[in-house]
């Protein structure tokens, strides 16, 4: 069995809307990339940040209760309205639907922002809002409860590796019966600390992720959410299967492996093992640049993935980002020869997962 | 296919190993206590179910976490009851799986007031947080190639990862899977919960008509878990199998349950019936019982309508406290010692009945009939997660 995708939502730095992810993969929209200036020890450091917002979202909640709602959640919400809208399918029986998100650093600025109110209002005045929002399963608990989801719900944390552990869950899921469609979605945010953190790991003075410089810092830290509508039904797929998932450490590519998709983003510690890898450059596609790093990168690949078996088309790789890819340009597509796209993302320990995705039955 | 279960770990305020665990349970010994470790600026200080030990001789001379600490602890007793070594391991294809919810928040409260107040404080606590997630830790240090997952659904995180390593060793993803729960005590979670007004001034009496909420606690519960027949090849002893798993969303509310515990009602059918088990085949109930007062009413109704009053069900918690993304592996691990042992505890500080929960809970250590049980776990956010553990033969 293989779970088909069926419905694909994002919120990128790109916009939102699969339609914009496909503006930036043909060379016609650029990334929303802000400088942002991050105090350190050093002085004020510039840094570029990949940044989304989830504008539209009034489409689907009242403007009154937006507002109560945090970035991140935002994003998730949105992406997980689009990814149904896209579906076109009529979701009845919603115990039979699951949720499965996953994320490597959680809902970062809101775990700040409660531990603002210890600080400045003391310990007696912790803020349970921002209590409740602040875990990791908060934007499963909070899409489940606004598309009334009540199937199974799980929420998934493992840095790197979090994307692939997300689809194997979905897929399992399907593959066991437990649910008839799996709202799928991964994604990261940025938040003032994770800049901190970006400069002092190396990012100082980068302008733009340059993602097949394996052995170079830079990374940039990017934000946004994926969501994907997967189910079973063969005849409906638009966007291809997940036909296979492995994880592991080393390395998984076969010298005659189809197109691949590599999540490097510019990060020295994870590059390092993208560059052991016996690459076929003609169909190695690196598009990091497009959303910036995180370490749930490897979901937008997947929904790049998607699209471009759904055109039949491989699209370049954006080469440079930010300052330097200021001119938009219409790119030049190929068309896709293989019926298959493998996605693959290292953490810095050498531990894969690579997502393999296929246009057939 | 089959998930026997060949080994148990496990560490909370009742005890470092089962071994001593057990007797604290059957002899109803519990004494949480304000925490010694956790300072809070409040006028009461709610009690909690902390482990005394600062766990350092757990992995001397290293920085991992308390979470990680306590992760390591359970994990070794659970790998020496299996029988399992290294070299053998090394053979197979293993997986980790673990539930916790401080052990994947970046919350590290030193670093943040630090960075602040403009000090520019170093990276270390960061390396920390992005070297403990606790499952890529366990198969980092170990070296094992198969799956690893943390899960981070709140309190049902435990329990959702012994019901993945069953999907996993179904779905031929591994040989062996280490799977539970892990979390610590730390002043995010004592302050929030404290701020939800839902813990208690005095130890928690689960399902007790004047409970005034949780206790919580801190610790690690770890099951290894493998095919039935490697782990027969291998002539290990199958403690226990896992027969049935489920998991059911209410949508209803970001941190009550459904009114009329809609979820968990459909979370037990599903298990039940992936187990092939009647209700009246159960053998015990270890119910969330967390000692909040919608929790036990919720749980406490849809007990009695599934199962009436036939099942004797007991809130380990009484003893632990509520280990949040700990509590479901935890829980599991003490069903099946349960099981083994024929009996399970009364639940302490449980007296007066409340007729809103509908059901009582076990006010002495109760024998049980029959070779199944029950574990439930209802998380922040409206998921329910059921598992069903069976005997070994």
């Amino acid at each position: 069995m293989k779970a088909s995708i069926l419905g694909i939502g994002t919120v990128t730095p790109l916009g939102c809307g699969i339609e914009t992810l496909l503006s930036g993969l043909e060379g016609t929209a650029q990334p929303n990339i802000v400088e942002h200036t991050v105090e350190t020890a050093k002085g004020g450091i510039a840094l570029p940040v990949y940044t989304s917002a989830a504008e539209g979202l009034d489409r689907f909640i009242p403007r009154n209760k937006l507002r109560r709602i945090d970035r991140f959640l935002q994003m998730a919400l949105l992406s997980s309205f689009h990814a149904i809208e896209d579906s076109g399918l009529n979701l009845e029986d919603r115990t039979r639907i699951g949720i499965v998100f996953g994320t490597g650093y959680g809902p970062l600025q809101t775990s700040f922002d409660f531990l603002d109110t210890l600080i400045d209002d003391g310990d007696k005045c912790a803020s349970p809002t921002l209590f409740a929002n602040s875990v990791h399963n908060s934007l499963v608990s909070n899409v489940s409860i606004a598309l009334k989801l009540q199937g199974p719900c799980l929420t998934l944390t493992s840095f790197e590796m979090t994307s692939s552990s997300v689809f194997s869950t979905a897929s399992a899921w399907l593959e066991e019966g437990k649910v008839d469609y799996v709202l799928t979605g991964v994604g990261d945010e940025y938040c003032e600390v994770r800049g901190y953190s970006t400069i002092l790991s190396g990012s100082e003075n980068v302008s733009a992720i340059k993602p097949s410089a394996f052995n170079d810092c830079t990374y940039l830290p990017g934000e946004g959410f994926v969501s994907f509508l997967m189910g079973k039904e063969k005849g409906r797929k638009a966007y291809g299967s997940i036909s296979s998932i492995e994880t592991g450490s080393g390395n998984p590519v076969k010298p005659d492996h189809s197109a691949l998709f590599l999540a490097a983003n510019g990060d020295r510690s994870t590059g390092c093992h993208y560059d052991n890898l016996q690459k076929g450059k003609d169909l190695t596609r690196l598009y990091s640049p497009l959303y910036g790093g995180m370490p749930a990168g490897q979901g937008f690949d997947v929904a790049i993935a998607a699209l471009s078996l759904k055109d039949g088309r491989l699209y370049p790789s954006p080469e440079v980002s930010g300052a330097e890819q200021k001119q938009a340009e219409p790119q030049i597509r190929e068309i896709l020869h293989s019926d298959s796209i493998a996605c693959l993302q290292y953490d810095d320990n050498g531990n894969f997962g690579l997502i393999t995705l296929s246009g057939k039955d | 296919m089959q998930a026997g279960i060949t080994g148990l770990g496990c560490i909370c305020a009742a005890g470092d190993s089962l071994d001593e665990i057990m007797p604290a349970l059957y002899s109803a010994n519990r004494n949480p206590a304000p925490s010694k470790r956790v300072e809070a600026g409040l006028e009461n200080l709610p009690p909690v179910f902390e482990i005394a030990s600062d766990l350092n001789h757990i992995n001397p001379g290293n920085d991992e976490t308390r979470t990680t600490l306590l992760l390591l602890s359970a994990v070794n007793e659970a790998l020496s009851q299996s029988g399992l070594e290294a070299d053998y391991l090394k053979k197979k294809r293993v997986g980790v799986v673990i539930g916790t919810t401080v052990g994947s928040t970046l919350n590290n409260e030193p670093f943040y007031r630090a960075y602040r107040a403009g000090k520019f404080p170093d990276m270390q606590p960061i390396k920390r947080y992005l070297t403990n997630n606790p499952a890529l830790y366990i198969a980092n240090r170990y070296q094992w190639d198969g799956p690893a997952v943390t899960i981070a659904n709140a309190c049902s995180s435990g329990t959702d990862a012994v019901g993945m390593a069953k999907s996993w060793l179904r779905g031929g993803l591994c040989d062996i899977v280490i799977a539970g729960g892990s979390d610590e005590l730390c002043r995010t979670t004592y302050l929030g919960f404290n701020s939800l007004l839902n813990t208690s001034p005095e130890p928690c009496r689960p399902f007790d008509k004047f409970r005034k909420g949780l206790n919580l606690g801190e610790g690690a519960g770890i099951l290894i878990i493998e095919k039935e027949r490697s782990a027969q090849e291998r002539g290990a002893k199958i403690l226990a199998f896992v027969a049935g798993y489920a998991s059911s969303g209410d949508a209803y509310h970001p941190t009550g349950p459904h009114p009329e515990g809609a979820g968990l009602s459909r979370a037990i059918n599903i298990a039940l019936q992936e187990a092939n088990a009647r209700p009246e085949q159960i053998s015990f109930i270890n119910a969330h019982g967390t000692s909040t007062v919608d929790n036990d009413k919720v749980e406490g109704k849809v007990i009695e309508q599934i199962f009436s009053d036939k099942v004797p069900f007991v809130s380990t918690k009484a003893y632990t406290g509520h280990t949040l993304g700990a509590a479901g592996g935890i829980e599991a691990v003490l069903s099946v010692r349960a099981l083994l042992d024929g009996q399970i505890p009364a639940t302490a500080g449980f007296k007066d009945f409340d007729e809103e929960c509908k059901v009582a809970p076990t006010t002495n250590n109760t024998p049980i009939k029959g070779n199944m049980a029950m574990s439930n776990s209802l998380a922040f956010g409206g998921n329910n997660s059921v598992l069903i553990l069976k005997a070994g033969q």
